[in-house]
């Protein structure tokens, strides 16, 4: 039953990202090439899921679209991930003054609702994908760093930690060996659910035209292209739409597996407090 | 005296695919000490939690009968009948209320009065000296052998019949653990009987009437006390009784041996 | 070798809510371990010892006194340098499951200090291990194991696997055999007994349990309240009169 789901799931995750590595083999159109005397044209054989106002394929689009929403938002949690990493284990190893100082910098960016958050950023270093990706790493790395710290001084505290010191293990063995395994296979799994979370917000700004534009084959973009038409073609905001909704809860679907799976290995090693999880 | 409180009957004990408890018998009079001992994962503590019918949802009784009193097991018997002494007994109060609320609301869930003086006296008792600050303080506030006590408070101001023990020394020090022996020793003047499980044979030998020894989820060996030494016991409990007697001698002649049997 | 002045340890209670207090877990404790000759720290619960333990570890700082270990300052020692005098001090913890990080098989865990300490490459490494699995009377097949697949026993014996794998003077026994069941106890002790031998080692044994410490050292200190209660050298026998004593012998 649950081997089931998980089947279901990971292969609807093989289709997104093969369709996003193959889109030129599997898009069976230019997704920029207009045809103005095509346009609108209903769903059939010639064009899956017909043309938009422009005559182009929305089929290929979409194909196309999986392509950036992924890429955007890989390269957002890599960013976050490795800045929260790296600025939650100093604050975590290092404590005192360091602990404080960072600390108190992520509570400024926690302070703000992260969507405004972003706004604000692009207002300053202006629209285009990588501005969102960075305002969209920029406001939500703190939440990482904070819960990497609190990993890192609860492992700090376990007494294989303390052994390992007085084992001769350096430093950065310690932190290599002992932490970092602990602290990424909590995070990643958080990243998961988080996934499907920043994809919404990359399409949103670009829905609001702050990030992908225009011409770019990108799910927001078209749904926003789509929004005058609206009364007579529904379908065409709908289409993406449904790619979203599909994207980002196969993500989080993958991601509560994932955090399930690893609570229960928890609960067998030990009574460990749980991972905290965002809504 | 000594009548017949529990008697278990060819008890046996499993989950679906792993047979835990295999044909366990024994009586538990009145006014008699029993050890139950054993290593980790030889079945103690499920034929304790049998006992009190509280065994884990996947584990299921599969044969035997336990009579109570010549009567078969209900829940109102558990509390009033028997009662237990956990092993870890920090974990076993709440934190967030202190001992007297605990300890009333157990009272109360029995049915039986709640008064501060007679559970001071109780207190006093089991030798916490001053029960007043005890029953307003929270459990973290009190060492593990305090809480021990209480538990054992808790268990006479309940007035049962039986009590049963979950290795009530293991998480104490050894002075702590001889306390926890004389308080024993002394419900048993009270008539009570006493289920004690452990697997410290020193311990056992100190307070126990009787001696069963478990091993692998079979009752291999149950005998007096006193006829610990014999020839004809059990490989497990000769084992046990040599690891004793190396723990407690002493290569510079400190006869540690001689001097249990002196208490 | 081990030489300890006057330390004493104070904890400050500086929480906001409360009233302040200090607690003071050790005071004046001085003691001298010469080489070849095991000790034994012998208290109840909250005396202190394993305080002590963290300070001659150089684990914790105390507020005032030093340690001093093979006439190096361990307070005054930088975290690398703390590596030289682990290689002649190890120590072995209370629970044997949680000083061992459990994501690791045992090869893992013996193998972590001898990289610290030599260079050797991969098959070194793992005839050293063998032959310290040996050493510890544990089967060589253990080796891939993960080590939460193993008893409460076992797990232990890998602990001092870990512990023999640099070679040290000294081995610190903190509660280590306290929360085994009694065979596996005396099975412990036994091997302890010969290890000491074989390595020549002495120990710094710390339990509650007073026949431990009979078994394996050769002076006992009593503490009570962060107090040296008596110290005396067990060859020469202890007064079973003496109070503190009796109160720590078992029933």
């Amino acid at each position: 039953m649950k081997d089931k789901e998980l089947i279901i799931l990971f292969s609807l995750l093989a289709i997104i990202i093969l369709s996003a590595l193959f889109a030129p083999i599997i898009a069976p159109y230019n997704p920029y090439d207009a045809d103005l005397t095509n346009k609108f044209a209903p769903a059939g054989i010639q064009h899956i899921l017909g043309t938009d106002h422009l005559g182009r394929d929305v089929f290929s689009r979409i194909i196309y679209g999986t392509r950036m929403s992924l890429i955007s938002v890989l390269a957002t949690i890599l960013i976050v991930l490795i800045l929260s990493l790296i600025v939650g284990s100093i604050a975590g190893f290092r404590g005192g003054l360091f602990d404080s100082i960072l600390m108190r910098i992520c509570d400024v960016f926690l302070t703000f609702p992260t969507f405004i958050l972003a706004l604000f950023f692009i207002g300053v270093l202006g629209v285009g994908l990588i501005n969102v990706i960075i305002a969209i790493a920029l406001t939500h790395w703190a939440w990482y760093a904070r819960i990497v710290r609190s990993i890192v001084l609860e492992t700090k505290q376990k007494n294989y930690v303390t052994a390992a010191k007085c084992l001769g293990s350096s430093r950065f063995k310690i932190v290599l060996k002992h932490i970092m395994p602990k602290v990424l296979s909590q995070v990643i799994i958080l990243a998961t659910l988080d996934l499907g979370h920043m994809m919404l917000h990359v399409a949103g700004l670009s829905f609001l035209g702050l990030g992908v534009q225009a011409p770019t084959a990108e799910w927001g973009v078209m749904i926003n292209d789509a929004a005058p038409y609206i009364r007579e073609h529904p379908e065409l905001m709908l289409y993406p739409g449904i790619c979203i909704f599909i994207t980002v809860a196969v993500f989080n679907s993958i991601g509560e597996k994932l955090k399930d799976k690893y609570e229960k290995t928890q609960d067998f090693n030990s009574n460990e407090s749980e991972i905290c999880v965002k809504n | 005296m000594c009548e017949k409180l529990i008697s278990i009957n060819n008890l046996s004990a499993g989950t679906e695919n792993h047979q835990i408890l295999h044909n366990i018998s024994f009586d538990i009079k009145s006014g008699e000490i029993i050890c139950l001992l054993g290593q980790s994962g030889s079945g103690k503590t499920m034929t304790a939690l049998s006992i009190l019918n509280m065994l884990p949802l996947n584990v299921i009784q599969t044969s035997g009968t336990i009579l109570y009193n010549h009567t078969p097991f209900d829940e109102s018997m558990r509390g009033s009948f028997i009662s237990m002494i956990m092993q870890a007994p920090a974990s076993c109060f709440d934190s967030v209320f202190t001992i007297g609320a605990q300890f009333k609301d157990i009272l109360t869930s029995n049915n039986k009065e709640y008064s501060e003086n007679k559970v001071c006296s109780i207190l006093e008792k089991v030798e916490l000296n001053n029960p007043k600050d005890i029953l307003n303080s929270y459990p973290f506030q009190l060492s593990g052998g305090m809480l021990q006590r209480v538990m054992i408070a808790i268990a006479l101001s309940l007035d049962s019949k039986v009590i049963i023990a979950d290795e009530p020394t293991s998480d104490l020090d050894t002075a702590g653990q001889k306390e926890i022996i004389e308080l024993i020793l002394n419900l048993k003047k009270e008539n009570k009987a006493v289920l004690m499980i452990t697997h410290n044979l020193a311990v056992a030998k100190s307070c126990a009437d009787k001696i069963a020894v478990m091993s692998n989820g079979r009752l291999v060996d149950f005998f007096d006390t006193h006829e610990l030494s014999d020839k004809n016991r059990h490989e497990y409990t000769k084992k046990l009784i040599y690891a004793n007697s190396m723990l407690c001698s002493s290569k510079w002649n400190i006869d540690l041996g001689e001097y249990n049997a002196e208490m | 070798m081990l030489k300890c002045e006057n330390i004493s340890k104070i904890y400050n209670d500086n929480s906001w809510f409360s009233k302040k207090e200090s607690i003071k877990v050790l005071e004046n404790i001085s003691f001298n371990l010469s080489s070849g000759r095991s000790m034994g720290f012998a208290g109840r619960n909250g005396a202190g010892k394993s305080t002590l333990m963290r300070i001659i570890l150089g684990l914790e700082k105390p507020t005032t006194g030093t340690v001093s270990f093979m006439d190096k300052n361990i307070h005054n020692l930088k975290y690398n340098e703390l590596k030289n005098i682990y290689k002649d001090m190890q120590v072995v913890f209370q629970d044997p499951l949680s000083s061992m990080n459990p994501a690791y098989t045992v090869y893992d865990i013996i193998k972590e200090p001898v990289e610290n300490y030599y260079n050797y490459k991969q098959n070194e490494i793992k005839e050293l291990v063998s032959s310290l699995l040996a050493d510890v009377k544990l089967d060589n097949n253990k080796m891939y194991k993960n080590i939460m697949q193993l008893s409460g026993g076992e797990q232990q014996r890998v602990a001092i696997a870990r512990a023999l794998a640099v070679k040290p003077k000294l081995l610190i026994l903190d509660e280590a055999l306290s929360s085994l069941d009694m065979i596996i106890q005396a099975e412990i002790i036994h091997l302890l007994d010969d290890l000491k031998k074989q390595y020549n080692l002495f120990y710094l044994v710390i339990s509650h349990d007073i026949r431990i410490i009979l078994k394996l050292c050769d002076d006992i200190m009593f503490l009570e309240n962060g107090k040296i209660k008596g110290m005396h050298s067990i060859e020469n026998g202890i007064n079973k009169d003496d109070e503190v004593f009796n109160n720590m012998l078992l029933v």
